[in-house]
C-alpha cells in the first residue's frame, strides 16, 4: 500500500506454432505489461500474416467514422464479427460515402459558381445591352464592371484618348467600356486606380439576349442544385444513423484484432521460436503461469528474472477509498518502484487543506452537490470529481469548526458555534498558527518518506547526512524566532537550538558533497528554505481569510438592500446569489490549486522523485 | 493615530508589492508552462509546480504585514 505494485519480471518463450493462441491469451488476461524487444541477438518479431489487412480496414473505418461525423462514445456490443463479413460491408459503404461526398463537393462548386454568374447578370442587366454585344469584335474590346470613382476615370481616360464609348445605367452602378485593343492595357490601369472590380465577360460567353432571362434561368438552377444538394445531405445523414452503431463495434473488434496481430513486433524471435518479456504483478503470475501453460497445450516455458527496479512500469495500489487521488499522481508523475507511494498521504491531507481553507457549510454543501452531479454525470471526471466531493465534506466539517453558514456566524437567530472565529481578529492568531503547525506536520512527514526512501536507495549513512539533519535545522527554529524577537527562551536552549542549526547544516553539506562541492555550497544556501516551506503553508490563513470577508461583505450589502424594502429587496437577492456564486468559484478555484501547490511543493519535494513509467497491460485499451 | 495610518499603509505596501513581484515572475513562467502543456498534457503537473514557485513572495508579504499590523497595537 505504502509501495506501488510488486512486480514479476517475467520471461516467456513459445514456439512460433503456438504463439498466436499464446498471444491471444495474453490478451484477454490482461496482465502483462510488455517489455519492447530491441534487435540484439535476437531478432524483432514479424507480425501475423493478417496485420496488414486488419490495418487496411481500421483506416478505412475511421475515414468513414470522420466523413460521417459519427458520435463519439456509443456503446459497442461484445459480439465478435466474422472479419470477412465486416470487410464486405465496409468496402460498401466506403464506395457509398465517397460517392455521395464527390457528389456533394461538386454541387459546393456549382452553387458558387452559379450564384457568383447570376450576380454579374443582374449587376450587367441594368445596363440594357444584350449579351451578345459584349463579345465578337475584331478591333474592339469590351470592360465591364464597377468603378467607385468613375468620373475621375473617364477624366483620366480622356487624356489618354478620345476613342472609347462607356455604357452606365442611370444609377451608375456598373458601366460597359468598349475600347480599341490596343488601349484596353491603359484603360484597365487607370479603372484599376479608382476602384474598379471587374465582371468578366467570357463568364456570359456564348449566352444570347437579355442578362435578366438568364439570370432568371440561372436562379431555377441553383433552386434545384439546392435541393438536389440538400437530398444528398440527408442520405449522408441516413447512412450515418444506419451506421454509426456498427462502425463503432467494427472499430473496437478490428482494433483488438490489430493489437493481437501487431503483438509480435514487440517479441524477439528466431526461426522457430518466439521470446516475450514483460512485467506481470507478482500477484497475478501464478494465475497467468496456468492460462498461458493451457492455452499453449504445455509447449511454453516462463522464467521470473532478476531487474532493475528503477525500469520496472509503476502500477499504483491503494485501498479503495484513496484511488481516487491517483488521479493527482498520474497528473504528477508516478512515483519510481521503489520509493513510496504519497498517494495515501494526499487522501488524508488534501481534504484537510481544502476544508481549512474553503471552511464554510453552506459552501461545503453547494460544492458537495457539485461535485456528486458531475459524478454521476461525467464518467471521464469521476475521480476528480470524487476528490472534489471528499474535499468538499471536509469544508462542510471546517464550516462547523468555524461556525460559518455562507459567512453568516448567526443562522435563524441562533449564533452557531464554533472552535474559532475567521471573522474576528483575534481569530486571525489562532488561524495562522493552526496553519503553520498543520504545515510543519505535513512537512515533517514528508521529511520521515524522504528518509525511508533514502535509506533504501543510498543506505543510513546518507539518509542521516541527507534527511535528519533537516530535522536538526527544524530543532534551529526556536533560535531564529527568538533571534526575530518573537518568541523568548532562556539561555541553555538558545545555545543548544543554535547548535542543532548548525549541526544539521554541516550534517546536510557533507551529504550532498556526494553531488560536488557546488551542491555542499547550495544545500547551506537552501537549509533555510525549511522554513520557509513552513510559512507557506499561511495561505492555508489566507486564502481561507479572502473568502469569509468577501462572503460578509456580500450579506453587508445584501442586508442593506432589504432594509430599503420595496425593489431594492430584488437587487438584494441578485447580489446575494451573484456575489455567493462568484466567491464560490473563486473559492474552488483557489482552495483546490492551493492544496495541491502545497501537496506538490511544500510536501513532494522532501521525499519525491517520480516520472517513472505507468503499468499499461497488453489488452488494456482495447478489451473494456 | 496618524502613526497608525502609516502602520496600515505600511502593511498594503509590503502585501501589496510583494504580490507585483510574485506576479511579474508567474507571468513569465505561466506562459511558458501553458507552451509546454500545449505540447505535451503530461507537463501540467510540473507546470504548475514552477508556476506557484513564486507565490512564497507574496505569503512572506503577508506575514511581514501581519507583524507590521502587530506594531499597531503595541504602540
Amino acid at each position: 500500500m505504502i509501495m506501488p505494485q510488486r512486480m514479476t519480471k517475467a520471461r516467456i518463450i513459445v514456439p512460433k506454432t503456438q504463439l498466436e493462441r499464446a498471444v491471444k491469451e495474453l490478451h484477454s488476461s490482461r496482465v502483462l505489461h510488455i517489455h519492447e524487444h530491441e534487435k540484439a541477438e535476437l531478432d524483432i518479431g514479424e507480425p501475423f500474416e493478417n496485420a496488414e489487412k486488419l490495418s487496411e480496414l481500421l483506416v478505412l473505418i475511421r475515414s468513414l467514422q470522420s466523413h460521417l461525423r459519427t458520435e463519439h462514445n456509443l456503446k459497442t456490443g461484445h459480439g465478435q464479427p466474422d472479419i470477412t463479413y465486416v470487410e464486405k460491408s465496409i468496402r460498401k459503404l466506403h464506395n457509398e460515402v465517397t460517392d455521395k461526398n464527390e457528389k456533394l463537393k461538386k454541387l459546393e462548386e456549382d452553387l458558387k459558381r452559379m450564384t457568383q454568374l447570376q450576380a454579374d447578370l443582374q449587376c450587367i442587366a441594368k445596363i440594357g445591352l444584350p449579351l451578345e454585344s459584349y463579345s465578337g469584335y475584331q478591333n474592339l474590346s469590351c470592360i465591364t464592371g464597377t468603378c467607385k470613382s468613375m468620373d475621375k476615370a473617364k477624366r483620366e481616360l480622356h487624356r489618354e484618348t478620345d476613342k472609347f464609348r462607356i455604357f452606365e445605367p442611370e444609377d451608375k452602378s456598373a458601366f460597359a467600356l468598349f475600347i480599341n485593343k490596343e488601349n484596353r492595357q491603359k484603360a484597365f490601369e487607370i479603372l484599376s486606380n479608382n476602384g474598379f472590380t471587374e465582371i468578366p465577360t467570357e463568364s456570359f460567353s456564348g449566352m444570347k439576349g437579355s442578362p435578366e432571362i438568364h439570370a432568371q434561368r440561372i436562379v431555377k438552377e441553383i433552386r434545384l442544385a439546392e435541393g438536389e444538394r440538400e437530398k444528398t445531405k440527408q442520405e449522408l445523414k441516413k447512412l450515418k444513423h444506419n451506421w454509426q452503431q456498427s462502425l463503432a463495434s467494427f472499430e473496437k473488434s478490428i482494433s483488438q484484432e490489430l493489437e493481437i496481430a501487431q503483438a509480435p513486433l514487440k517479441f524477439g524471435s528466431t526461426r522457430n521460436i518466439a521470446v516475450i518479456t514483460g512485467w506481470v504483478p507478482t500477484s497475478s503470475m501464478i494465475s497467468l503461469k496456468k492460462r498461458l501453460e493451457k492455452a499453449a497445450s504445455g509447449k511454453i516455458y516462463i522464467r521470473e528474472e532478476e531487474f532493475d527496479e528503477e525500469e520496472a512500469p509503476v502500477k499504483l495500489h491503494n485501498i479503495k477509498p484513496a484511488r481516487p487521488f491517483e488521479f493527482l499522481m498520474h497528473l504528477r508523475g508516478l512515483p519510481v518502484y521503489n520509493e513510496i507511494d504519497p498517494t495515501i498521504i494526499l487522501f488524508l491531507t488534501f481534504p484537510i487543506f481544502f476544508g481549512f481553507m474553503l471552511g464554510d457549510i453552506g459552501y461545503g454543501m453547494v460544492t458537495l452537490a457539485l461535485s456528486l452531479l458531475i459524478r454521476a454525470k461525467m464518467e471521464k471526471a469521476k475521480n476528480l470529481a470524487t476528490i472534489l466531493a471528499l474535499a468538499s465534506a471536509s469544508s462542510i466539517l471546517f464550516g462547523f469548526v468555524f461556525g460559518e453558514f455562507f459567512g453568516e456566524e448567526n443562522l435563524l437567530g441562533m449564533e452557531l458555534p464554533r472552535l474559532m472565529s475567521r471573522a474576528h481578529e483575534e481569530g486571525i492568531q489562532q488561524l495562522l498558527v493552526a496553519s503553520l503547525i498543520l504545515g510543519a506536520v505535513h512537512i515533517n512527514i514528508g521529511l520521515l518518506a524522504g528518509f525511508y526512501n533514502e535509506l533504501k536507495h543510498h543506505g543510513l549513512k546518507q539518509a542521516i547526512l541527507e534527511k535528519f539533519s533537516w530535522f536538526l535545522i527544524e530543532a534551529g527554529g526556536p533560535f531564529i524566532l527568538a533571534s526575530l524577537g518573537i518568541i523568548k527562551i532562556m539561555q541553555p536552549y538558545l545555545t543548544i537550538s543554535l547548535s542543532l542549526l548548525i549541526a544539521g547544516v554541516v550534517m546536510l553539506a557533507i551529504g550532498e558533497m556526494r553531488t560536488g562541492t557546488i551542491g555542499a555550497f547550495k544545500a547551506i544556501v537552501e537549509s533555510i528554505t525549511i522554513f520557509s516551506n513552513i510559512l507557506s503553508y499561511a495561505r492555508l490563513m489566507a486564502v481561507g481569510l479572502a473568502s469569509v470577508q468577501l462572503a460578509i461583505i456580500i450579506n453587508e450589502f445584501a442586508k442593506e438592500s432589504f432594509h430599503q424594502g420595496g425593489f431594492s429587496v430584488v437587487i438584494g437577492i441578485i447580489i446575494l446569489l451573484l456575489g455567493h456564486v462568484l466567491n464560490i468559484v473563486l473559492g474552488l478555484l483557489g482552495s483546490f490549486l492551493h492544496s495541491l501547490r502545497l501537496e506538490y511543493v511544500e510536501f513532494f519535494t522532501k521525499f519525491f522523485i517520480g516520472g517513472a513509467k505507468p503499468y499499461k497491460p497488453f489488452g488494456e485499451n482495447t478489451t473494456r | 493615530m496618524a502613526e497608525t495610518g502609516l502602520i496600515a499603509i505600511g502593511a498594503g505596501l509590503a502585501i501589496g508589492i510583494s504580490a507585483i513581484g510574485a506576479a511579474l515572475a508567474e507571468k513569465e513562467i505561466g506562459s511558458a508552462a501553458i507552451g509546454a502543456m500545449a505540447e505535451k498534457d503530461e507537463f501540467f503537473g510540473k507546470g504548475l509546480l514552477m508556476t506557484v514557485i513564486p507565490e512564497t513572495l507574496v505569503i512572506f508579504g503577508l506575514v511581514i504585514a501581519i507583524m507590521i499590523l502587530g506594531l499597531a497595537k503595541g504602540g
